[in-house]
């Protein structure tokens, strides 16, 4: 290896570390397939990257981390730093604060508007209510004096957040809302004491904003769901209880049911992979694939979701979070996010390997 | 999920933050050591983090303290030249934390400790080559041909090439 030319050495460095494009990445394929020294040399420079890691992961995480340390950090934490319970509008992030603040103008208006509002839209969404295209959420919360439910348009589908979408989500987000003041709206004019039944709604329809806002944020980002549900799998005992089947044909069979289409479950042995097995995860109410794999008995399990694209068309991201890597691809109608505790890397390795099967 | 503080994201970093000092400083006790003075000032400034990835401010506390100290230990063995004294200026010793010695441990050891820094951010934090060869402000070239070179390295030591094979049977490097 000590006699390869530094540059292309470089370029293989560079394949191995996911840094190349797409195209580049290609070209280094195409070399390595005219000349299986070079894959010697790939495989060489993927295994000392292993044992790099593997050698600072071991070496110092056999030590506790020490509880003055823990300590020092609880004892300084400033009071004002801990969220407030009120106002909540505080914790959103800057573009939810928005969203969140634009609703709440809305109700206010609305409640200003509510006694001046015309009977005919009440009455238009209760009618849709009666024809059946909307469906009430099972969620439904009845108050002294209205009943506040989630209003569920039977053929929407869920948008979801990306760099260039968000216009969508909001579209979505505000029209959602907007269902739900129109519902709580049409309950106020019916109550009976307006002055008690009023603020009581009121404040019921302020914590299914909140629930909402909450709702439609996951509902926007899969990533975060999928990273939960994975983290939630592996923190078991005993994991292998949590999934649906250890067999990869019937997992296959399901899948291709579920879809329509051929899903082929990744086989990872040539990265010295088991699979475990898998489990069927509802990931905004869309049916979603949470494989398991693991080196070993002892070792740490690499999660790989695979969805339909058109369910989540997730941006291709690599991240890290709460101790966990994770990068998204997709691929053949398929997006497939590859998570765990092994460093990014090895999750690249893993996309290419899956991305060529 | 909701969202974490500065305080609980901190804790949660406390391993990554330990692993950088000890990569850095080339010990379990020196690395403790930046540790520590790094949660006082990370604490006293959090008010200076502006967002962005917090392991990658936190490096920075911690490379800034090491310097500093580093420093600090060449200005006390500069004043004391009568006394013998072996100060860690970055070089590995595994023994002083009672730390198994590997292969991989020694073959790091003989690189400076910002190679090792570089080792670890890219192997097992995942970071670009741009990222970390601007948090060790060094080029994107240099850190490339120096995270390659210590594969090299350590690739002879798993797999040395036919004219340097001892005899023995070939390692089963497992992926």
């Amino acid at each position: 290896m000590s006699s390869i030319d530094p540059a292309l050495l470089n370029r293989l460095g560079a394949y191995v570390d996911g840094e190349l494009s797409d195209e580049d990445a290609k070209a280094v394929e195409r070399l390595i397939a005219n000349d299986p020294d070079l894959g010697l040399i790939l495989d060489n420079l993927r295994s000392s990257s292993d044992r790099i890691r593997d050698d600072f992961l071991q070496r110092v995480d056999t030590q506790p981390i020490p509880e003055a340390w823990v300590k020092l950090i609880q004892d300084q934490a400033k009071p004002e730093t801990a969220s407030p319970p009120l106002p909540w509008m505080h914790r959103l992030s800057p573009a939810w604060s928005v969203t969140a603040g634009t609703a709440l103008c809305c109700l206010l208006l609305a409640l200003i508007i509510v006694a001046y509002l015309k009977s005919t839209e009440v009455r238009d969404l209760r009618e849709r209510l009666a024809q059946g295209s909307y469906e009430q959420d099972p969620m439904t919360e009845e108050s002294t004096a209205s009943t506040v439910g989630q209003l569920v348009p039977k053929t929407a589908e869920a948008s979801h957040q990306g760099p260039d979408g968000s216009e969508a989500a909001t579209q979505l987000s505000m029209q959602r809302l907007q269902d739900r003041l129109a519902f709580v709206i049409g309950e106020l004019k019916d109550a009976t004491d307006q002055t008690a039944a009023w603020q009581d709604s009121v404040n019921v329809a302020i914590n299914q904003i909140e629930s909402l806002r909450a709702e439609l944020k996951d509902a926007m980002d899969p990533v975060h769901l999928m990273m939960s549900e994975h983290q939630s799998l592996i923190a078991r005992a005993d994991y292998a209880d949590g999934l649906l089947t250890t067999n990869a044909a019937d997992l296959q069979r399901i899948l291709g049911d579920m879809w329509q289409q051929s899903a082929a479950i990744p086989d990872l042995s040539s990265e010295g992979l088991s699979f475990i097995g898998g489990r069927i995860v509802a990931i905004n109410d869309q049916l979603a694939a949470h494989l398991i794999y693991r080196r070993d008995d002892a070792g740490k399990p690499l999660g790989v979701w695979i969805l339909e694209e058109s369910q989540a068309e997730l941006e291709p991201i690599k991240a890290q979070e709460n101790g966990l890597n994770l990068t998204t691809w997709s691929r053949n109608s398929l997006t497939y996010l590859a998570i765990g505790q092994q460093g990014l890397p090895f999750l690249t390795r893993i996309k290419n390997n899956i991305s060529t099967q | 999920m909701p969202e974490m503080t500065f305080e609980q994201r901190l804790i949660a970093l406390l391993p990554t933050l330990r692993r950088y000092a000890v990569a850095m400083t080339g010990s379990l006790s020196d690395g403790d050591d930046v540790v520590q003075s790094a949660i006082v000032r990370a604490l006293e400034r959090q008010h200076h983090y502006r967002g962005g990835r917090l392991d990658a401010w936190l490096f920075s506390i911690l490379r800034s303290i090491w310097r500093n100290e580093v420093k600090r230990r060449t200005r006390e063995r500069e004043r004391h030249e009568n006394v013998v004294e072996i100060t860690n200026q970055g070089q590995f010793h595994p023994l002083d934390s009672k730390m198994v010695i590997s292969d991989v441990d020694r073959i790091l050891a003989s690189f400076p400790s910002e190679w090792r820094e570089l080792a670890l951010l890219i192997c097992v934090y995942g970071y670009t080559y741009r990222e970390a060869s601007e948090l060790l402000d060094i080029k994107i070239g240099t850190a490339m041909s120096r995270i390659n070179r210590m594969r090299v390295a350590i690739g002879h030591s798993i797999d040395p090439p036919d004219h340097e094979q001892p005899d023995r049977p070939a390692a089963n490097v497992k992926h």
